[in-house]
């Protein structure tokens, strides 16, 4: 069953009097508990794919259906709401509220949910800091943490509301190669053990090695597909 | 809620240069306001005790025809009307349960005749009753020299002020019966010419009203006299006993009312471009009798042995003196009296409409203050979301909605507001204390319209602490609006391309 599928997706942005073009008509189907890298070097339009299916931006015209839902005619309000409960997010620089330690990071989307009690967050955020290898840390501010931890309390909180998909923008890209492969080996485990369809933007060749299939995109269009 | 009141402590002492300032700028704001607000209701307080306790009490009675409210200081010469049945007010007045005590008292001017062949003076005349007049204000005058109380039937009460003026003007040195000079009371240009002072113990009124000069009186000066506050103002009027005011404003008794026939009228009449016609052909005939007593009705002529201008009114409690005023005015129309009730911020004139002046400066100012300090607020919180964009728009991505981000910006001003404010406006009360305990004394006629009298008496009511915390809430909420509304629009898009 397809969780995400996009049809003609074209995205232009307006610079002063110039129409830049970052996707040109892109169409994509991904099943649910896929494990999809989209590749293509900068500015060939993947992190712009990933932010219109994670409804963080809007398309120009085209069609993004999530759960069988049109996500491109939603209201900010309901694209809050979609991103709350269905969508994790995993940034390129981590992108942790520094100002709580690493279960109130994880813990963090699961308090702005309704009905979830303190208590139902916070076991719920230990479990996962467990589960990402942080539970000695669970104390720590990001600032305390390496950029392989902070990366690793980043996917934990992605996991934290359990959502239908987790979207990876570039989870590597400031990771020495080692602190890289064990962050996409971590994905690739979760992915497998709860179901959890993760799709994940590079340029590293070397990542395309855990991906189950992969997108290939260049100037805003599909490039090809394995 | 708990998170957001964690997210909001954590980002105050995270961010805690830029709390500081808007601490800082918070405390300062609420303390000044809130001096402020003391100063404004010391003085209103002042004021009120001032002019309650020193002059017109709560409200004033006067006549149906007396054109202005303003019965304190109208235009010069522009004299108070005559207050008719002024025994029939007396006894509504004594029938109601508010009024503590009441003073008919005649109120005009007069001028200060100069028998040394020099220039006259003027003075504002207080016609009254002594007993009824001590009743409503009781120890309110401070003898300088003479006796404060005074005997006899025939007297007048010379406050230091009108004293020293007619010295300027007139070069007279008034001292009470028997005449000795009081050096240490002398003013600086009197010391000067001390061994050629002229001194009187008498002084000759003769009132006068835009309708005329009348008739002069000679008064023994039984005491010099000075207020508690505000001699710049109640200085000018001389108390003299009621029968001598009345003659020296030509007002008549009874016995002594006369009705002219034709010829004496006519004679009466004649202006003084006509006082030729008295020696030619035209010279009115008159009749054998010529005057005769009898009712009239002429408003020329003063009537009635009981003839005021005012009645001055204390209540037995000063707040509600408006209510009482309109339901006074109620009763005295519905009685059919010729009469009406004003208030006595209304009857004080220009020193109420002085008051509110100043009041109103002080007023811009904390306003200003107000509006300065919601600019400086309102810039540092929207830099503060123009740096916080990227953490902003991160938490818009994983699902905060933008109310959640108003209430953030919201909550950490509230805790700055209440820590902070809270501590000025608390500082500013303890200043208003110190202030107060002070006592700050003035002899500078606009500082005593500023303090309300002669010392500085700020006061803090339950009311300006409710005034003052609205304030700061509404620095506080001006300032917090548009910061509030920019960070709320910061999208997660926007948040990733900045970082």
């Amino acid at each position: 069953m397809n969780i995400v599928e996009i049809r003609d997706l074209v995205k232009n942005y307006q610079l002063d009097t110039t129409v830049v073009p970052a996707l040109r008509g892109v169409s994509l189907h991904i099943e649910e508990g896929d494990f999809l890298s989209i590749v293509g070097p900068s500015g060939s339009g993947k992190t712009t794919l990933l932010n219109i299916i994670g409804c963080i931006d809007e398309a120009t015209s085209g069609s993004v259906r999530f759960g069988g839902e049109e996500t491109t005619s939603l209201s900010d309000r309901a694209r809050t709401e979609l991103r709350l409960h269905r969508i994790g997010f995993i940034f390129q620089s981590f992108n942790l509220i520094p100002v709580l330690n690493v279960v109130e990071n994880v813990e963090f989307p699961l308090l702005l949910q309704r009905g979830v009690s303190r208590r139902m967050a916070r076991d719920r955020a230990m479990e996962l800091v467990e589960a990402v290898g942080l539970d000695e840390h669970t104390r720590h501010r990001p600032g305390e943490l390496s950029g392989g931890q902070r990366q690793r309390v980043a996917i934990a909180r992605a996991l934290a509301t359990r959502p239908d998909l987790v979207l990876a923008d570039e989870p590597t890209a400031n990771l020495d190669s080692v602190t890289g492969e064990q962050i996409l080996n971590l994905m690739r485990d979760l992915n497998h053990t709860r179901g959890t369809t993760f799709i994940f933007s590079t340029h590293d060749p070397q990542v395309l090695t855990y991906a189950r299939r992969v997108v290939r995109v260049r100037d805003g269009l599909m490039a090809g597909e394995e | 809620m708990r998170l957001l009141l964690s997210l909001c402590g954590r980002n105050l002492m995270r961010h805690r240069g830029r709390s500081l300032v808007v601490g800082i700028i918070l405390f300062f704001g609420a303390m000044v306001m809130t001096v402020g607000n003391g100063v404004l209701s010391g003085m209103e307080l002042g004021l009120r005790e001032n002019i309650r306790e020193g002059f017109l009490g709560d409200v004033v009675i006067a006549s149906d025809e007396q054109e202005s409210d303003n019965v304190l200081m109208g235009v010069m010469g522009k004299g108070i009307a005559r207050l008719d049945r002024a025994d029939e007010i007396s006894s509504l007045l004594e029938g109601d349960p508010q009024v503590q005590a009441f003073a008919p008292v005649g109120k005009n001017m007069a001028m200060v005749l100069n028998e040394e062949d020099g220039f006259p003076s003027f003075a504002y005349l207080l016609g009254v009753d002594w007993e009824s007049y001590r009743k409503v204000f009781p120890n309110r005058l401070q003898a300088l020299e003479g006796a404060r109380e005074p005997q006899g039937s025939s007297w007048v009460l010379l406050p230091a002020t009108a004293r020293d003026m007619a010295f300027e003007q007139m070069g007279v040195w008034f001292v009470p019966k028997p005449g000795e000079v009081v050096d240490s009371t002398l003013t600086e240009t009197a010391k000067e010419r001390r061994s050629q002072l002229r001194v009187r113990d008498e002084m000759v009124l003769m009132g006068f009203s835009g309708e005329n000069t009348t008739s002069d009186v000679r008064l023994p000066i039984q005491g010099v006299v000075r207020y508690p506050a505000l001699n710049k103002i109640w200085g000018w009027f001389a108390i003299v006993d009621i029968e001598s005011y009345r003659r020296s404003q030509g007002y008549l008794a009874a016995s002594e009312q006369v009705t002219l026939d034709s010829g004496r009228a006519a004679l009466m009449e004649m202006g003084d471009t006509d006082l030729d016609d008295l020696f030619g052909s035209k010279l009115p005939t008159l009749p054998g009798a010529a005057l005769r007593t009898g009712e009239i009705d002429s408003n020329a002529l003063r009537t009635a042995s009981a003839a005021w201008n005012l009645i001055l009114v204390r209540l037995h409690s000063a707040e509600g003196a408006d209510q009482a005023a309109s339901r006074l005015d109620s009763s005295l129309k519905a009685a059919g009296l010729p009469a009406r009730a004003i208030v006595w911020n209304k009857a004080a004139g220009p020193i109420g409409g002085m008051a509110v002046l100043i009041k109103g400066a002080l007023f811009v100012f904390v306003a200003l203050l107000f509006v300065v300090a919601a600019i400086i607020v309102m810039n540092t919180l929207s830099m503060a979301a123009m740096e916080r964009s990227a953490e902003i728009g991160m938490m818009r991505a994983i699902g905060a909605s933008r109310n959640f981000i108003r209430l953030l910006f919201a909550g950490e001003t509230a805790l700055l507001a209440i820590l902070f404010g809270g501590a000025g406006i608390l500082a500013g009360a303890l200043a208003v204390t110190v202030l107060r305990s002070m006592n700050l004394s003035t002899d500078n006629d606009f500082l005593q319209m500023a303090y309300g009298g002669e010392t500085f008496q700020p006061v803090l009511s339950l009311l300006d602490w409710g005034l003052a915390v609205l304030q700061l809430a509404g620095t506080s909420v001006t300032a917090l609006i548009y910061p509030m509304g920019q960070a709320a629009r910061i999208t997660p898009l926007e948040a990733i391309q900045r970082d």
